[in-house]
């Protein structure tokens, strides 16, 4: 039998003995869906005895990107579902292997829509950039302006004083730099002891950090709707400038930093983050962010050089970002950092 | 680029002649990685050698003006014997463990003279030195 065939009857198993009562379930149409190197991601049709449905698996495979927490993301959906954050409804998570050799949690699937941004230069998509480029930002400033307490995630979140967010982030990015550099990385290594010279204020509100929020993590349909915002297991409690800064890197805006994300003004999306979020951007703490966001970013990418190159994942994707990343990430480092005619760094 | 192009080129052989239970949009995406991870190698197989060359060269020139001006003499003695050696191998994997053991040196270095107003020169010599790693490791853009 294929290990397609293995996976179809494992969650049939299961989704009956977790939500028919162990009646009988059939599983087809297993499909994985590409991209998602932290997790493997699998839609699939599912019959239950009362009707059909379109579900989505989510697996922690045996190496992942980056250390991630299934308990974490599976909380968030829950505590988001419902809220004016658009999230694919949770079904339920398992933390017992016995059943696909490895934790894993299914959400209901959210039909026709796309995440690649490449999409954006195509009919119908590329005459809703605007509409997805408000929403995208709205949605960002909706999740920091939710109190994690009233929507049920702050108890499956570690605290974390408002002084010590940036501390935290950076001690646990600079970390994973440490253990998994493959090569001399001096110039994430200025940047580390540049953010740690001059850090920024405490945080006015800590908030639910998504820590992945970024084009390529959001469903949109052809109708240019935000239908669901995902990856969240990078979720934390933090500064909200930490999310804000990352969905702005110029890695994610192929080389059109003034318009993050390739949708709407930067100038605009702050606003439209603003006012969702009822925060004001701090500039000067924001430009920490910003530079701490590349650090972030190239820790994640020597973290997948390092997994692929132990062989503990073959997952092309992997080889990306070690390659492909972390070759973006160093040059957006020294143009954010290098020295304009005799001024320092 | 980490992992070198050999390794990676043998484990993206084994992705294409291994089976997957993904189905044909999986496949057909994973295809589409490797050929965008194969032009990223022709890329650095054409120029590997010269980039580590060009860098191990560089950082030796500034540490040739740097290690006089260093006031630990550890670090100096260090620097003074890195400037004076040059690359005898053109393997790759010589050229590679000679250009981290250099560019740890520079980190100690840098580090140094970011707290020494006095060595401002020097650090707008690393920061240019650090445009040339970033600049001439740049991959082709994505075809996409």
């Amino acid at each position: 039998m294929s290990a397609g065939a293995d996976l179809e009857r494992g969650i049939a198993r299961w989704l009956s003995a977790r939500l028919a009562g162990d009646a009988p379930v059939e599983v087809g149409e297993l499909r994985r869906i590409p991209g998602g190197a932290s997790r493997e991601t699998y839609r699939f049709l599912a019959k239950l005895p009362e009707r059909e449905q379109r579900l989505v698996l989510r697996r922690d495979p045996a190496s992942s990107l980056i250390e991630t927490e299934r308990r974490v993301e599976f909380a968030a959906y829950s505590a988001f579902h419902g809220t004016s954050v658009p999230v694919p409804r949770p079904i339920g998570l398992e933390t017992d292997p016995q059943w696909l050799g490895s934790p894993f949690f299914v959400m209901e699937e959210i039909e026709g829509c796309e995440t690649a941004i490449r999409k954006l230069t195509e009919e119908p998509w590329r005459n809703h950039v605007e509409k997805l480029g408000l929403q995208k930002w709205r949605i960002l400033g909706d999740i920091a302006g939710a109190d994690p307490a009233a929507i049920g995630l702050a108890d499956a979140l570690e605290p974390v004083a408002p002084a010590d967010c940036w501390r935290r982030e950076l001690d646990r990015w600079e970390r994973v730099i440490d253990e998994d550099e493959l090569a001399a990385q001096p110039i994430v290594r200025a940047a580390i002891r540049k953010l740690r010279r001059k850090p920024p204020p405490p945080t006015t509100r800590v908030v639910v950090v998504h820590g992945d929020y970024r084009s390529g993590n959001f469903l949109f349909d052809r109708d240019g709707e935000i239908r669901g915002i995902l990856d969240w297991e990078m979720c934390h409690l933090g500064d909200p400038l930490e999310d804000l800064a990352w969905a702005m890197n110029p890695i994610w805006s192929a080389g059109d930093a003034a318009h993050p994300g390739r949708l709407i003004e930067r100038e605009r999306a702050l606003q439209v983050w603003e006012r969702a979020s009822d925060l004001r951007v701090d500039r000067e703490a924001f430009a920490w962010w910003e530079l701490f966001s590349s650090v972030k970013g190239q820790a994640i990418w020597i973290s997948s050089s390092k997994e692929y190159a132990s062989g503990r994942s073959t997952e092309p994707i992997l080889l990306f970002a070690g390659w492909m990343c972390t070759d973006l990430q160093d040059r957006i480092l020294v143009e954010a950092m290098a020295p304009r005619d005799g001024a320092g760094a | 680029m980490r992992p070198p192009v050999d390794q990676a080129l043998r484990t993206l052989a084994g992705t294409l002649l291994t089976p997957t239970a993904g189905g044909a949009e999986y496949a057909e995406a994973t295809a589409q990685m490797i050929g965008i991870l194969l032009l990223f190698a022709a890329t650095e197989a054409e120029r590997a050698a010269e980039v580590r060359e060009t860098e191990n060269r560089a950082i030796r020139e500034l540490f040739t003006e740097a290690w006089m001006r260093v006031p630990d003499p550890g670090l100096r003695a260090r620097l003074e014997e890195e400037a004076e050696r040059s690359d005898a191998s053109r393997l790759v994997a010589d050229l590679d463990a000679a250009n981290d053991r250099l560019k740890y040196l520079l980190i100690e270095l840098h580090t140094l003279v970011e707290k020494d107003d006095s060595l401002a020169d020097l650090d707008r010599a690393i920061w240019k030195l650090y445009r040339v790693f970033a600049e001439g490791r740049a991959l082709p853009p994505v075809p996409f």
